[in-house]
């Protein structure tokens, strides 16, 4: 899981709760981490959003198939303060471009849309959330992720009956510390639809009795990979290496033969 | 259950736009300016999205109908498809869609009276001669219906145009407006069906092979021609045993005189798609099948493929007349020996 958020009191309550270590709070992007979970602290505005969001994905391994979520506070035209939402679409206001994170994750917080703005919004001119990184971190991450693994988190902190300006560092992490339910359980949700894409094929078997007996080039270990990780899953309980009729001179042989057995070896839908 | 439904902006306030919301008053509504801007990016996960489609209710400004592929079709001679429809409700392992899009989310396009003036001109086209227009390429003609509402305009349409012959392929069961109607015999209902154990191993969220036959029969009692597609053909240790058991289900529930036709087809898939389905699903045993490279599709063995077509023609034979029986796959040299669907 790779956390991004701008301000370091958005960040503190997230922090404190998973207990994440300071690993480098120096750099341009301080970094704080557990085992499972990466969080940076990106700074104000598009720009640096998309830098940390670049710049934690490269610290945190470049795996890919990993979630990522901009969390933060924004404006919205719609009360109360402490409101959290999922961002359901991302505008960049000075490009106009528009993105649509997959809304998969059963959840009971509140949908809306999110416009991007260089300066603070006070008009809240739209039925929307107003807020200054989405647009930055989002296009970065889908580009590491898949976009159903990227998501934004925002929460109101002012609205045209309460401006920004009477916002301070203790209200803003006030504003997350009462989310951290919420957060949590998009985090959990997140993370488990990230392993579902950790699914392996089967590994292939008994791949090292073949290349102990056969020299095999490299396209012909890729073959032979193939082949025993579509054994493993058609025929697990049987050993290739055992069934293989003596005889068999060099690899393309092996390789051969394994393909016909495996023809023989059809489908058993018991 | 749909819990979020984009709608493009331009549709929002139209009555048929209207009607389809108000179907899910829960529902997250998020506007766009046109569906692609939310079904084409790059970076989508199909397998995730299944977890949770989304509903995209847009229209659509070109290519409502198209020719149909060579070995498409049940005898006719001219061939269309149309797709009001992207992407299905139900999940079958073996569905070409999952290595086609990038999206799970299903698209409707709802301006159907756009497909409808498309069909008017390539009947104008051919004038006095029987065209067939395939529904069903891109997603399950019947699964969303209730929502929809497609098939009761599709059969005001067809009342008046005698030589535009349409099928509704489906592994639903949702009948309600064709039971309505008084039936027709330009509009064909075509069930897919598989033996009950692969359709329970492969094609998930589908109607179980029993609630299929049964719909089919109140079709079929109404009088409603009803087609049968055994399609893909998917081969297993038991594939003999299991087809003979299925045609003789089939055929006690229905008589030679309630079919229209019955297609055949084995698995075949476009090469890249399938790639894009073992990416996908890299545990699943069917796509771990020995299948070959013919004719750029992933396919069964040509003379395994001749054996299962052969048998299953066969099997046919016993229940319904030669000539009522098609295959759709002009891969193999099987496709010589029957009618084939060009
Ligand atoms: S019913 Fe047809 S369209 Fe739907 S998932 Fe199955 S094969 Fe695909």
């Amino acid at each position: 899981m790779r956390i991004i958020t701008a301000l370091r009191f958005e960040a503190m309550p997230i922090i404190e709760h998973y207990k994440l270590n300071n690993e480098s709070s120096a750099s341009r992007f301080p970094l704080y981490r557990n085992d499972s979970i990466f969080l940076t602290i990106s700074g104000v505005g598009k720009e640096n959003s998309s830098a940390a969001t670049a710049n934690i994905h490269a610290v945190s391994g470049e795996l890919p198939q990993q979630p990522f979520l901009n969390i933060g506070i924004a404006g919205h035209r719609r009360p109360p303060t402490g409101m959290a939402w999922i961002a359901s679409s991302i505008q960049d206001e000075s490009t106009c471009r528009r993105w649509y994170p997959p809304q998969i994750i059963c959840n009971s917080m509140a949908r809306t849309s999110v416009i991007t703005v260089n300066q603070p919004e006070q008009e809240y001119r739209h039925d929307t959330a107003y807020d200054m990184e989405a647009a930055g971190f989002y296009p970065i991450a889908n580009q590491a992720s898949t976009s159903e693994l990227v998501q934004v988190l925002k929460v109101t902190s002012d609205h045209p009956g309460k401006p920004a300006s009477s916002l301070n560092a203790k209200k803003i992490s006030a504003l997350i510390q009462i989310n951290m339910n919420n957060i949590e359980e998009l985090i959990t949700s997140l993370q488990k639809l990230a392993d579902t894409l950790n699914i392996k094929g089967a590994e292939p078997i008994h791949m090292q009795h073949f290349l102990d007996r056969w020299h095999f080039t490299v396209t012909q270990r890729f073959q032979l990979q193939k082949v025993l990780a579509r054994w493993a899953i058609l025929s697990p309980t049987k050993n290739p290496y055992l069934l293989l009729p003596p005889g068999r001179s060099n690899a393309t042989a092996v390789i051969k033969t394994l393909e016909i057995m495996l023809r023989e070896s059809p489908l058993n839908l018991h | 259950m749909i819990e979020t439904i984009y709608i493009e902006n331009e549709l929002m306030a139209t009555p048929q736009a209207q009607r389809i919301l108000a179907q899910f008053p829960t529902a997250d509504k998020i506007a766009c300016d046109r569906y692609t801007e939310v079904f084409n990016p790059k970076k989508q996960n199909f397998r995730l999205q299944k977890q949770k489609p989304a509903l995209i209710i847009a229209q659509k400004f070109d290519r409502h109908v198209l020719r149909a592929p060579d070995d498409y079709g049940i005898g006719g001679i001219h061939n269309y498809y149309f797709s009001y429809m992207l992407n299905c409700i139900y999940d079958c392992r073996y569905c070409f869609l999952q290595g086609m899009y990038q999206s799970a989310h299903y698209v409707l396009f709802i301006n159907y009276s756009d497909f409808f003036h498309s069909m008017d001109s390539i009947l104008t086209n051919h004038k006095n001669e029987n065209v067939w227009f395939f529904s069903g390429y891109d997603c399950d003609s019947l699964a969303l219906d209730p929502i929809s509402g497609f098939t009761s305009h599709l059969i005001d349409f067809l009342k008046y145009r005698k030589n535009a012959y349409v099928e509704l392929r489906t592994k639903s069961t949702q009948i309600r407006s064709l039971l309505k109607a008084p039936p027709m015999t330009n509009l064909i209902v075509a069930f897919s069906m598989s033996p009950t154990k692969t359709a329970d191993k492969f094609e998930h969220k589908t109607p179980s092979i029993e609630k299929r036959l049964n719909a089919m029969r109140k079709l079929a009692d109404k009088g409603w021609p009803i087609g049968l597609r055994f399609d893909p053909l998917i081969f297993d240790s038991s594939f003999e045993e299991r087809y003979r058991t299925l045609f003789a289900e089939v055929f006690s529930v229905l008589s030679p005189e309630d079919i229209h036709s019955v297609t055949i087809g084995p698995f075949r898939m476009p090469k890249p798609f399938f790639q894009k389905l073992v990416a996908l699903y890299p545990e699943e045993p069917l796509l771990a099948s020995p299948f070959q490279l013919r004719s750029g599709s992933i396919t069964y063995a040509q003379t395994q493929e001749e054996q299962m077509m052969q048998f299953c023609q066969h099997e046919l034979r016993n229940y319904i007349a030669t000539n009522k029986i098609f295959s759709c796959w002009t891969g193999g040299e099987h496709a010589k020996a029957e009618n084939v669907c060009t």
